[in-house]
């Protein structure tokens, strides 16, 4: 700011300017002019002078004050007052357990406790929370010690990595507020290395923001000692590879879990469904991913939240991943028909059954359309999976309701037979946007062996069928047509597609071009495709709505939906750490609860009073990009504290040390702004004497 | 100055035909007109007896009263006496400022030429005099309409210029003046006074030891008075070119108090010297002003 002191240079250059612009006037009176300059020049003189020494003089003081200047005395502490604002670090580091149990995030707790404790009592603070958004927990410096302190323990990590120069950034805005000349910026932290990035336009921008402060603020860095020697096994995920949960259906789980160090580490995953331990494994994790695998076959329907918990490391925050899903009873399977009679139905009906093992899985209905559009709305409610064996002509508002049921969760399945409504088509497909993922529009012979596509695709992984069984199938003739940037093949002939898959909202669709031949129909009725048939209308079935599982800190909702009222819209919400009583709310999908604070992962489970709502179980999964912590290496340290101009220390007595030896700071801008208003007056008088 | 348009022509000064120049003390001449002659003479108007002294003309002794009373008187006559008058008018390069649409030489040039007028028609005899720093015109006085006009011509060649000559000393041509003139006669002098105070006192205190009359008449600019320039400014003398940088704001008080004390000082040796000191503002009407006096001078 002191570049202002220039300005001193404008009253010069006013004055100059004025006398380099003045008027020529040859003058009757010049006699008096000239004995009025003798008798006064010397005292005009003077007074011009001095006017112009005042104007620059309130100028430089307005520009040294705008400075906000401050002079530091070698002296001890002085008793002036000091604006603290406590960075703390909530990232997920700093939950690492050392030895004794504790952790770096409980240890700057009890330092910052230290700090309120012993600060002065005309002493304000702040504190602002370091998360991946900085949280500031008091938009100015406050005195109330209490307040500080409940703030501090209420406190709690974030499970994500930190942004400390963006939560230094915000301490810069809260000393703005700051009265005090005096100010302390203390960052509480570990060591790791993802907190401090290495973007130097980052840095550049916080020491500009630094600049704009009035008064400099001290920095200072106490962290705790991470736990970076030992190496930090973590779940990077957990999936299940079965399209549907059954009974009948065995199921297997996916861990994925990391090992980042660069050794061998010896371990134990145990693997539970619903707090019950179903497996344990003793493993040798190695450097990089490993899958663990887990089958399981669940013995009744219902809700049920699988975990796997991995022991082999220190650090145990990030060792459990949970994931929540529903064991169906059953799946309503509706096949819709031109005719009820057309072997279509039939061979659906067979091939689910025949693939079901007599387990029954699916509730198969099989009604004509005209049943169908009689009953739409009511179909819709209870069929989880909808397969049209032909497309009739479709009334606008039946796609629409169909786009409704899809959207949702629910799978549709169409054959494109050769008696198709081309009006149908062309609504399904809506030019690339709808349900359908090709429209047919001609018919083609050519004698091909079906090909299998996307083999890699989750639903060829999970048939029971290898992919290279299409191919003992010839097709002769077949159709063609228009295909959507969204659709997926699954099955081609000659590079033309078969069958397409899309996803659609919440749900997906399967869209089958019937080959013309003498075996086939609107559907490939031959054995070969009956597990693919099965596979896709387990899949189509497999989606839920809505969402079991949520990243740590969304939302999820509980969705009942009814026709009358509850008995009682009380619920009970368990959470991983605590459980609270609530009720549903109605609205036009039915009745919900939506809970938001999901910042703890782990399994979530509401449980409704009335014992005709079902009960759900919902998981947050752990989302961290910080466990593969990496300590600050000591290169860095150097350019942190560099930037910051910050001491770094380990310990709170060091701390304390280093602001007792802290120089005292004297702030003047106040000075001088009170003389440039004196001197201010004093112009103005001086101007008016010398003017009369 | 819009009474002003038309300039020195006779037809417009003959608006001022109604007033009457007069000399209130004591003027000499014998030719007959309207002012009263100080001397007792011997004319048509008898004003009183005295008793004859030796040296008297034996002419002047009414034998009438001889013979009634023994005694010898001498009858003594009152005659009306024709007026010497001389205008002068100042011509130096102050008499050509002028902050509006009037500059002070016009201004003057028209007094002169309303009393060359005025005094012509009551067949005064009226010269003329314009000065300067440098040199000096004189018309002799004279009583023809001839003469008038070629006061008129005189004065319309009048001007003041800027110019480096230097300043008039007023007291000099003063007192040269009084030289000149050998009888008593009306001065009616014009200018702006802008010159030692002392100086134009001495030259004025000539007049009156000669027993002239006289009418000062000081025209000034309303700005000279004032002092009311904004901002910088270089005043540069119209006489001498000299130039002063100053800041006329900064000035003012002190410029007006020079400025008042100058012409007060003026104004009471006037009064002294039985002289009539007239101030004119060349924003005023002229003709407001011009009647204003004359119409005093008349009543007095």
């Amino acid at each position: 700011m002191l570049w202002a002191l220039l300005g001193m240079l404008v009253p010069v250059l006013i004055h100059l300017f004025n006398r380099a612009r003045h008027q020529v006037v040859p003058f009757g009176g010049m006699m008096f002019v000239e004995s009025s300059l003798r008798l006064r020049a010397r005292s005009l003189r003077l007074h011009a002078l001095l006017l112009l020494l005042v104007r620059m003089a309130i100028v430089a003081l307005l520009a040294l004050a705008a400075a906000r200047p401050v002079s530091r005395s070698g002296g001890q502490l002085g008793p002036r007052p000091v604006s603290w604002v406590l960075v703390l670090d909530t990232s997920f580091s700093m939950l690492q357990e050392n030895a004794s149990g504790t952790t770096p995030f409980s240890q700057a707790q009890a330092a910052a406790l230290i700090m309120i404790a012993q600060m002065a009592s005309a002493d304000d603070m702040s504190i602002v929370l370091a998360g991946t958004t900085p949280r500031v927990l008091f938009d100015e410096p406050t005195y109330d010690r209490e307040a500080l302190r409940r703030a501090l323990k209420a406190a709690k990590p974030s499970y994500d990595s930190g942004e400390l120069p963006a939560a230094i950034s915000q301490a810069y805005l809260v000393l703005q507020a700051s009265k005090h000349s005096r100010r302390r910026v203390v960052i509480l932290t570990d060591q790791q290395a993802v907190n401090w990035p290495q973007d130097d336009a980052r840095w550049q921008q916080l020491r500009r923001q630094r600049a704009t402060l009035p008064v400099q603020p001290a920095h200072y860095i106490l962290f705790s000692k991470a736990l970076s020697a030992a190496p930090n096994l973590y779940v990077h995920s957990l999936q299940r590879r079965g399209p549907i949960s059954h009974p009948a259906l065995p199921e297997r789980f996916e861990a994925i879990v990391t090992n980042p160090s660069s050794s061998v580490v010896r371990g134990t995953a145990t693997f539970s469904v619903t707090g019950q331990p179903a497996e344990l494994q003793n493993l040798e994790f190695w450097p990089g991913d490993n899958t663990l695998s887990f089958p399981v076959t669940f013995a009744a329907p219902g809700p049920k939240v699988c975990s796997v918990k991995i022991e082999g490391d220190r650090f145990t925050a990030d060792n459990t991943a949970h994931l929540a899903l529903k064991v169906e009873e059953t799946v309503p399977v509706v096949v819709v028909n031109r005719n009820r009679n057309l072997p279509e139905a039939a061979f659906v009906h067979e091939a689910l059954r025949a693939a079901d093992d007599d387990e029954r899985i699916f509730t198969i209905s099989n009604i004509d359309f005209a049943e169908f559009e009689q009953n739409l709305t009511t179909i819709l409610q209870h069929a989880h999976v909808l397969v049209f064996t032909d497309v009739p002509s479709l009334r606008q508002y039946t796609v629409f309701a169909l786009e409704q049921f899809v959207q949702q969760g629910n799978g549709l399945l169409v054959a494109c037979g050769p008696e198709s409504s081309p009006a149908g088509l062309a609504r399904l497909y809506k030019g690339g946007e709808g349900l359908i993922a090709i429209h047919p529009t001609e018919e083609y012979t050519i004698p091909q062996q079906a090909t299998p596509a996307l083999v890699e695709s989750p639903i060829w992984r999970r048939a029971q069928m290898p992919p290279e069984a299409l191919r003992t199938v010839e097709v002769r003739r077949c159709r063609g047509g228009e295909e959507a940037e969204t659709s997926q093949r699954l099955a081609e002939i000659a590079d033309r597609p078969l069958i397409s898959y899309q996803r659609y909202g919440h749900g997906s669709t399967v869209t089958i071009l019937t080959p013309l031949s003498a075996e086939w129909s609107n559907l490939p009725l031959t054995a070969a495709f009956v597990p693919l048939l099965h596979t896709l209308i387990l899949d189509l079935g497999s989606s839920e709505q809505p969402p079991l599982n949520v990243d740590q800190g969304r939302s999820f909702t509980y969705l009942a939906q009814l026709q009358t009222a509850p008995k009682s819209a009380s619920v009970r919400v368990q959470t991983p750490d605590t459980h609270y009583d609530t009720k549903l709310v109605q609205d036009v999908d039915g009745w919900h609860l939506t809970h938001r604070d999901t910042t703890d992962p782990g399994a979530y489970w509401v449980r409704p009073t009335d014992p005709s709502l079902p009960e759900r179980a919902f998981a947050a999964r752990l989302a961290t990009g910080e466990s593969d912590f990496t300590v600050l290496p000591s290169k860095r340290w150097g350019h942190v504290s560099s930037q910051l101009d910050a001491a770094v220390m380990a310990a709170p007595q060091a701390l304390r040390d280093a602001v007792a030896e802290e120089e005292e700071v004297q702030d003047w801008w106040q000075l001088f702004l009170i003389c440039a208003l004196l001197l201010l007056c004093t112009e103005l008088i001086l101007g008016e004497r010398y003017s009369s | 100055m819009n009474d002003m348009p038309g300039g020195l022509a006779p037809a417009r000064l003959a608006r001022y035909r109604a007033f009457e120049v007069l000399a209130h003390r004591v003027v000499e001449g014998f030719m007959t007109g309207l002012h009263r002659s100080p001397f007792k003479g011997f004319a048509i108007e008898f004003d009183e007896h005295r008793p004859y002294s030796p040296g008297d003309d034996p002419k002047h002794v009414d034998w009438r009263l001889v013979g009634k009373l023994d005694r010898l008187y001498v009858k003594q006559y009152e005659e009306d006496t024709s007026l010497r008058a001389c205008l002068a008018l100042d011509c130096t390069g102050s008499m050509g400022y002028a902050s509006g649409s009037v500059a002070k030489i016009e201004y003057g040039r028209y007094v002169c030429g309303v009393f060359a007028y005025l005094l012509n028609r009551q067949q005064d005899a009226v010269g003329f005099m314009s000065f300067d720093s440098g040199e000096q015109t004189f018309l002799p006085p004279a009583a023809t309409r001839k003469h008038l006009m070629a006061i008129l011509d005189r004065l319309k060649q009048c001007q003041a210029p800027v110019g480096t000559q230097g300043r008039a000393a007023l007291g000099d041509v003063f007192e040269q003046l009084s030289h000149r003139l050998t009888r008593r006669a009306l001065i009616v002098i014009v200018s702006d006074l802008f010159d030692d105070a002392e100086a134009i006192i001495r030259g004025l205190t000539h007049f009156s030891q000669r027993k002239h009359e006289v009418i000062l008449f000081q025209i000034l600019d309303r700005q000279e008075a004032t002092f009311s320039f904004a901002g910088v400014t270089q005043f540069q003398s119209r006489e001498t070119g000299e130039a002063s940088l100053a800041d006329p704001v900064r000035l003012r008080r002190s410029y007006i108090e020079q400025f008042e004390a100058h012409n007060s000082h003026l104004r009471e040796a006037c009064h002294r010297l039985h002289i009539d000191f007239v101030q004119m503002f060349t924003d005023e009407p002229f003709q407001r002003q011009m009647a204003q006096y004359l119409s005093a001078r008349l009543r007095r």
